[in-house]
């Protein structure tokens, strides 16, 4: 048997050997579009329920994988409480009693202060990048954008909330357009969508996204990029308990 | 500071008590002055409701800040509070408690002292900070706040608090000097000193912390009033659980005869369910516990020390906290002792009105066995609405 139709073979009892590779580097590119070496971003999150809506705006930094850093500027309540994550460390400071409380990693796994994003789509303590396999299962035009759809597993020795997400990618920009998450019995629980793709940080970004729990009628939670800079230099220093006290 | 420097700064504060929002609008793009005004209504009964008595207070709180440059901070904080109701007049003295000033010097005005209304305002803060590269110098009335846990910090020797004293939850500060150094993302080294009741009582201590496997530790020494101290901390988890715990021991090594040695420790867990369902369990250890009698006499002391967070020799404490939707939430705690086998039911709900609009309803129920029966000492029902700016 040939070489070639050994690797026919693989594929064709393997399909995702061939397409893993690829789709580990289209999450990585997408990964690395929003995410930048590093990024000072600002922020607005609306959140919507039939009856009321809240909004709150933060600041947040991030440095690769392993650190950032999300500052709350409103609502007044809450204004000053800081949250630093290094590795897969995540501390809350709490300006009202000037201390740092680390939380436990079930924590990650809640929604964020009432939003529908969890804490870990907010401080990323889990990685789309590492913390998944990665397999190409499909294509389809969003918005007019041709994107790739694909499907990520969670590794099993990952503390990841999900059992299954799939992420349409824009297959020009690299930009993630739409998101499904399943739970670990396989429903859809969240659907993620962007849209308003402009120019941000001179990079071009959907600077809206939308979170909805499919089983919660009328609830969503709405995402704007109001400011993004992208590549500032930032020391691993900036992220510590020092300075999460500091920064404005 | 000069006595009439400080009779100004309080005037000012007062002014702003009433009027809060002159300066919150302030249109600069970093505004100066933040904070809140709160009322809490209180209903209180013992077993039978024929006792019941009621009490308001109303509560502002201004908190100033000003970045003078990139390298100095300065903060000031005042708390106004004015309280009223019929409950006052059973409670002499209680003007004078609340308006009790345990600092250096004492930034504490009680300015009306009726049998039926005190009005008292405080700087809990008043601090100027240097802060260059990996070192961080604090003067003045600061929370030196070096415990770990979320429920009794024996490490919090520079400002312990009252745990049920919920409505205070910036807690008190204290005037020191403190000095930390940051060698690099959680590690830190920090000397502070802290002066008391006019300069009668000092705490000085170094503290260091490093994070290790995933957890931090924090190791401490000093002195506490006439004690030697040291104690530990760590913060850290098991599996997906959070797992902290607090360890000091005093030694008294001068001073007045009445003293006491005294070995205490707290360790803790929390869990966060996916369901927004947060546990959480603690227990306290006090090996030589202050003699007083209950939960309910040891819920109005104001001062509290690191030595004695607890009555008891042994305290346990279980929350429950339910997180319905971003806007409800509901949450119960119980403490319980095996002396007397006393009970503390803390239960509370939190409704948030508008982004900066909250109310809560919250009760403190205390039990007690007495001779061959089990009574309730006594129950208070706290309705608060709180504005923030």
């Amino acid at each position: 048997m040939s070489y070639r139709a050994l690797i026919y073979l693989g594929c064709l009892f393997f399909p995702g050997l061939l397409s893993a590779q690829n789709a580990t580097e289209i999450v990585r590119k997408a990964d690395q579009h929003v995410r930048g070496n590093t990024s000072v971003s600002e922020l607005t999150i609306r959140i919507i329920r039939p009856t009321w809506s809240r909004e709150m705006t933060m600041k947040a930094w991030s440095k690769g994988d392993d650190l950032a850093m999300i500052l709350i500027t409103s609502p007044a309540k809450d204004r000053g409480t800081g949250f630093l994550k290094r590795k897969k460390e995540v501390w809350n400071w709490l300006p009202a009693i000037e201390r740092n409380v680390k939380l436990p990693p079930s924590m990650m796994s809640q929604n964020w202060m009432g939003t529908d994003f969890t804490n870990d789509d907010l401080v990323k303590e889990a990685s789309i990048v590492v913390d998944y396999t990665h397999e190409l299962a499909g294509e389809e035009s969003i918005g007019g954008r041709n994107c790739f759809i694909i499907s990520m597993l969670p590794r099993p020795e990952a503390a990841v909330v999900w059992g299954k997400v799939l992420l349409w990618i824009d297959k020009k920009d690299f930009m993630m357009m739409k998101a499904e998450y399943y739970d670990e019995e396989g429903e859809l629980i969240n659907l993620m969508t962007s849209r308003d793709v402009r120019q941000l940080g001179g990079r071009l970004i959907p600077a809206t996204m939308e979170m909805i729990p499919v089983k919660k009628k009328g609830n969503k939670t709405v995402m704007t990029y109001t400011q993004i800079v992208f590549d500032q230099p930032l020391t691993d220093n900036f992220f510590s308990i020092q300075n999460i006290q500091n920064v404005k | 500071m000069g006595m009439n420097y400080y009779s100004g700064s309080l005037w000012l504060a007062l002014i702003l008590f009433f009027h809060p929002d002159l300066l919150a609008q302030n249109s600069s793009s970093k505004p100066l002055i933040h904070g809140y005004i709160k009322d809490l209504q209180s209903l209180s009964f013992e077993e039978d409701a024929s006792t019941l008595r009621s009490m308001n207070l109303f509560h502002n709180r201004l908190n100033f800040r000003w970045d003078i440059s990139s390298e100095f901070t300065a903060r000031l904080e005042a708390r106004n509070r004015l309280f009223y109701g019929d409950q006052l007049k059973s409670m002499p003295g209680f003007g004078k408690q609340v308006a009790r000033d345990e600092g250096l010097f004492s930034l504490t005005k009680l300015w009306v002292n009726e049998p039926a209304l005190v009005l008292t305002s405080t700087f809990d803060r008043a601090s100027l900070k240097y802060s260059k590269g990996q070192i961080g110098i604090t003067m003045g009335r600061q929370r030196v706040n070096w415990g770990v846990n979320t429920i009794w910090n024996p490490m919090d020797i520079f400002n312990a608090y009252n745990f049920l004293d919920f409505d205070y939850e910036e807690r008190p500060g204290s005037d020191a000097i403190r000095m930390q150094y940051f060698s690099s993302g959680f590690s830190a080294f920090e000397l502070a000193y802290a002066a008391a009741d006019r300069g009668r009582k000092h705490t000085a201590a170094a503290l260091f912390k490093f994070n290790k496997w995933k957890y931090d530790f924090q190791v401490m020494g000093g002195m506490l009033d006439e004690d030697l101290t040291a104690g530990m901390a760590w913060a850290g988890n098991i599996k997906e659980a959070g797992f902290k715990g607090e360890v000091s021991a005093f030694r008294k090594i001068m001073g007045s005869e009445e003293g006491r040695d005294v070995l205490t420790y707290s360790v803790m867990a929390d869990y966060s369910f996916k369901s927004s369902w947060y546990v959480s369990a603690a227990f306290l250890y006090i090996d030589n516990p202050l003699s007083v009698t209950s939960f309910m006499q040891a819920s109005g002391a104001v001062s509290v020390s690191a030595k004695n967070l607890m009555p008891f020799r042994w305290s346990f404490y279980s929350g429950l906290q339910k997180m319905f939707n971003p806007v409800f939430s509901a949450n119960v705690s119980i403490v319980y002792s095996p002396e007397k086998n006393s009970v503390i039911l803390f239960p509370a709900l939190a409704y948030s009105l508008a982004d900066n609009l909250n109310l809560d309803l919250t009760a403190q129920s205390f039990f007690a066995q007495e001779k061959n029966r089990y009574v309730t000492e006594g129950t208070t029902l706290f309705l608060r609405f709180r504005w923030s700016f």
